[in-house]
């Protein structure tokens, strides 16, 4: 990246814009040395890339969102379906198990995660006026990594996969109790995808450190920039705990090791301490770049610029530091000191605080608006909605006598899918119908929009909101049948998913049809909102040339 | 943004608060709590379970008060919140209020909300604690200890003091029992994987895994019988893994142990004769000082 010679900083707190030319036009252009799929395959710019995991996302969510409805299924008809004396099984107890382990590992490791890093790919660069990631190389790679991660965890359901949940708790998930090679496979994806974490989040780090365009300071940056950067902190930090203790898992399986078998003077214990110190944190990495991105979103179609910007960014980096020291609160159940319940359960409810600040400060920024309500804001609103839902569900979780009653049971299922789907998945399609323009330079329909988000929206509720209800009822977490009391809202929580299901399935012929007829008509700015909120990716063209800018921006 | 839309936010917020403290008052008056009514003894089928509906302990019971308090300082914060996007939604469309204020701080309106939900935080958590002080009361003299042991798919239970072991076949004909209004001290572990043992009315759970010893506690109020189920994900058969406790007067107890071949301690086992009003055998506890006597002859 050529870095353009610090220039007088004049006092008015405007962006000034750079003179674009359209790609072909680019003197500078570096023209691509493949065509076609070739050009995909070997690509290292940030914004091929991007997409590419936007794509693998959208694919795995389709896994991810074909096993819940396997298990939807199940659910359905707990007892089979009896035709004419004979009972036909849905599926087996053990299929059972693999599907909620594997639709977890699905949606977190390959959904939503890369969802983000291909978001944070292609506009993390862009937004602060670089012209690729530090490391274009290392970008790649980590993104091709996850191919060979998902497709062994994909494979893995030949061998057995794991019957132990995404969490994977030795004893069960040790040779003695899951001896096919299924838990193996998908100990190994998930090292692949740690991998690529660890590689995508110094890339971040590196980059928005070290290539911020001129004039960006710290406090100029988007929000969404802050949020990747906060992300990667906790990426780099956490990644390397989950694969250590994915590796002794690994080694207790393959070598003996004892790590968690009480019998060697190991202790199941301890693996349930490392797993959640990284997946307490994994928890915010799913969410603080949606905050980022609804935060953007929400201030270009309120025509409000973000309030409290400074606010945000401290309760951002707040809640990145605080994750890591709340981990015991997903094992009140598991057995510690009556002195550490209350120490996770006093930092758990501090963690609300920063929470709360975000979602005042987005009513704050709506407050006094001129609303647009596009298919991008209102997933921003419904997110906002929903989120809050997640959140106070969290803060009861965080009294530990209610959370010891609901732990393991339904209402935990309620509270992350609130926060995991009405958080992280509303911002990821109000963020796919935000930039999709600008990726391809075509709009998506906003008229079937609006559909999709509302089969989405209602389909989400009538889904999640009954299994707050079943929790508090006391039906347990990842049963293969229950009680015949819990049949009717079962159904009723089927007949939801199907909702979604319609929804997903609009969604995606809406962007097959969109990239195949449609021609490209977005312009540079193509939501109209340069004048309330100014950001270097609305001052290229749509898609932007793969340089990103022809004279390199800068913020006066 | 004028005078009006103040105030409206204002009632918002006043309303919320007393829709919250409204739900939390239904749902205190919708489970009432207290011990089942006599005669009214589940069976398998019908087995109470919940902590909410039918508290069957001293810490169920706290549990459900404590519910319906945090619904009341908590749901404000759901309420309120989500009748402002509604009102700004309607309020402030591009159609209603066409030039947007340009507003983008206000720091003693930050301040105050960082620093007023860390205060309702505080009123959630005194109260959490002092449950949750009463969680950890495990009895230091209890009246009875039960061992739990977690199997693959089954519960086993042993009464380390009388040597009796059971097992619950998970259907509900085989209940480990319990007596009503003592202190049961629960001491778990596992065999294999890790479980936990989960019964709603009493409100306790807690894993048990294998290696350790967990331990937890429950002082029984209610008679009947109580189902529960394994709570931590344990392999194939895991939703099949059925607690059942049926908890009995302190007679029907001990003559259940009798029956199971309990030896009593020596120190127990006049007062529990007396209580199955037996004869009370004199032999049974030679005291110390007749011990000489006893060998002369």
């Amino acid at each position: 990246m050529s870095i353009a010679p610090p220039e007088k900083q004049s006092k008015a707190a405007a962006v000034e814009v750079p003179l674009y030319v359209p790609v072909e036009d680019a003197p500078h252009a570096p023209t691509p040395s493949h065509k076609g799929i070739m050009r995909w395959l070997t690509t290292v710019d940030h914004k091929l890339i991007g997409v590419m995991y936007l794509w693998f996302a959208a694919f795995s969510a389709v896994a991810g969102g074909a096993l819940a409805g396997g298990i939807r299924a199940q659910l359905t008809f707990p007892e089979g379906i009896t035709i004419s004396g004979t009972v036909y099984r849905v599926m087996s107890p053990e299929l059972y198990n693999q599907f909620i382990g594997m639709h977890a590992s699905f949606m977190i490791f390959f959904a939503i995660i890369p969802a983000f890093a291909g978001f944070g790919n292609y506009l993390v660069p862009i937004m602060i006026g670089a012209r690729d990631m530090a490391f274009p190389k290392m970008n790649a790679f980590a993104f091709w990594i996850l191919i060979p991660a998902a497709i062994m965890m994909m494979l893995s359901f030949l061998w057995g996969s794991t019957g132990a949940g995404w969490t994977g708790y030795p004893p069960l998930s040790s040779r003695a109790y899951s001896p096919l090679a299924g838990v193996d496979m998908w100990i190994f994806g998930v090292h692949l995808a740690g991998i690529s974490s660890i590689m995508g989040a110094l890339n971040f780090i590196v980059t928005i450190s070290n290539m911020r365009a001129p004039g960006m300071k710290w406090f100029k940056m988007p929000l969404f920039c802050w949020a990747s950067l906060v992300t990667s902190w906790l990426q780099l930090v956490a990644t390397p705990v989950l694969a250590g203790v994915m590796t002794m898992l690994l080694t207790d399986r393959m070598m003996d090791t004892g790590f968690f078998n009480p019998a060697k003077g190991g202790d199941p214990l301890l693996y349930q301490h490392i797993f959640w110190f990284y997946s307490h944190p994994a928890v915010y990495i799913m969410i603080l770049p949606g905050f980022g991105m609804v935060s953007q979103i929400m201030a270009a179609f309120a025509g409000k610029p973000l309030f409290g910007y400074k606010g945000m960014v401290y309760a951002t980096a707040f809640i990145g530091i605080i994750g890591f020291l709340v981990w015991g609160h997903h094992m009140f159940t598991a057995g510690m000191e009556p002195w550490l319940r209350a120490y996770f359960s006093f930092m758990t409810m501090v963690i609300a605080v920063p929470t709360g600040v975000k979602i005042f400060s987005w009513l704050a920024t709506l407050w006094g608006g001129s609303i647009r309500f596009t298919v991008a804001m209102m997933y921003a609103l419904g997110f906002l909605g929903l989120f809050t839902i997640g959140g106070i569900s969290g803060v009861f979780l965080a009294n530990v006598p209610f959370d010891v009653q609901v732990h393991d049971t339904y209402f935990v299922v309620a509270h992350i899918h609130y926060v995991l789907f009405g958080g992280s998945i509303m911002t990821i399609l109000g963020g796919l119908y935000f930039w999709f323009p600008k990726m391809s330079g075509r709009y998506l329909d906003e008229k079937l929009g609006k559909v999709i988000f509302w089969l989405i929206f209602t389909g989400m509720n009538i889904t999640f909101m009954p299994m707050h209800w079943l929790g508090i009822a006391g039906m347990a977490r990842r049963i293969y049948t229950y009680r015949e009391e819990f049949h009717s809202l079962n159904q009723l929580i089927s007949f939801g998913y199907l909702f979604m299901l319609a929804g997903g399935i609009l969604l995606f012929g809406n962007l097959f049809y969109t990239l195949i007829a449609k021609k490209r008509t977005a312009p540079n700015d193509p939501w109209g909102t340069n004048d309330v909120q100014k950001t270097f990716e609305f001052m290229t063209t749509s898609p932007p040339p793969p340089h990103n800018f022809d004279r390199v921006p800068k913020v006066a | 943004m004028n005078k009006k839309d103040i105030r409206a936010l204002v009632v918002i917020w006043i309303v919320g608060t007393l829709m919250a403290f409204l739900t939390a008052a239904l749902v205190y008056a919708a489970y009432p709590g207290g011990s089942l009514p006599e005669g009214s003894a589940p069976t398998a089928e019908t087995a109470t379970t919940s902590w909410i509906s039918a508290p069957a302990s001293p810490v169920a019971d706290s549990v459900r008060v404590n519910f319906a308090w945090t619904i009341a300082v908590i749901f404000p914060f759901l309420y309120a919140p989500i009748m402002t996007l509604i009102y700004c939604i309607f309020r402030f469309s591009r159609e209603k209020n066409p030039n947007a204020d340009q507003f983008h701080e206000h720091v003693p309106l930050e301040v105050a909300w960082t620093i007023l939900p860390a205060l309702i935080l505080v009123a959630m958590a005194v109260p959490a604690y002092q449950v949750l002080v009463l969680m950890e009361k495990r009895p230091t003299n209890p009246d009875v200890v039960l061992d739990i042991t977690g199997h693959q798919f089954f519960w086993s239970y042993n009464f380390p003091k009388y040597d009796v072991s059971v097992t619950d076949d998970g259907t509900g004909r085989s209940p480990v029992l319990l007596p009503v209004d003592k202190d049961v001290l629960l001491k778990g572990t596992a065999s294999q994987v890790n479980h936990a043992w989960f019964v709603p009315a009493f409100g306790v759970k807690f894993d048990v895994l294998p290696g350790r010893t967990t331990t937890s506690w429950v002082r029984p109020n209610s008679q009947g019988l109580f189902k529960g189920q394994c709570a931590e994900l344990c392999g194939a058969l895991h939703a099949y893994m059925w607690i059942h406790v049926k908890v009995v007067p302190e007679k029907e107890f001990y003559a259940w142990l009798k029956e199971k071949g309990a030896t009593f301690p020596p120190d127990e086992a006049a007062r529990i004769s007396q209580l199955l009003g037996e004869e009370v055998e004199v032999t049974a506890a030679p005291a110390p000082g007749d011990t000489l006597a006893l060998a002369a002859k």
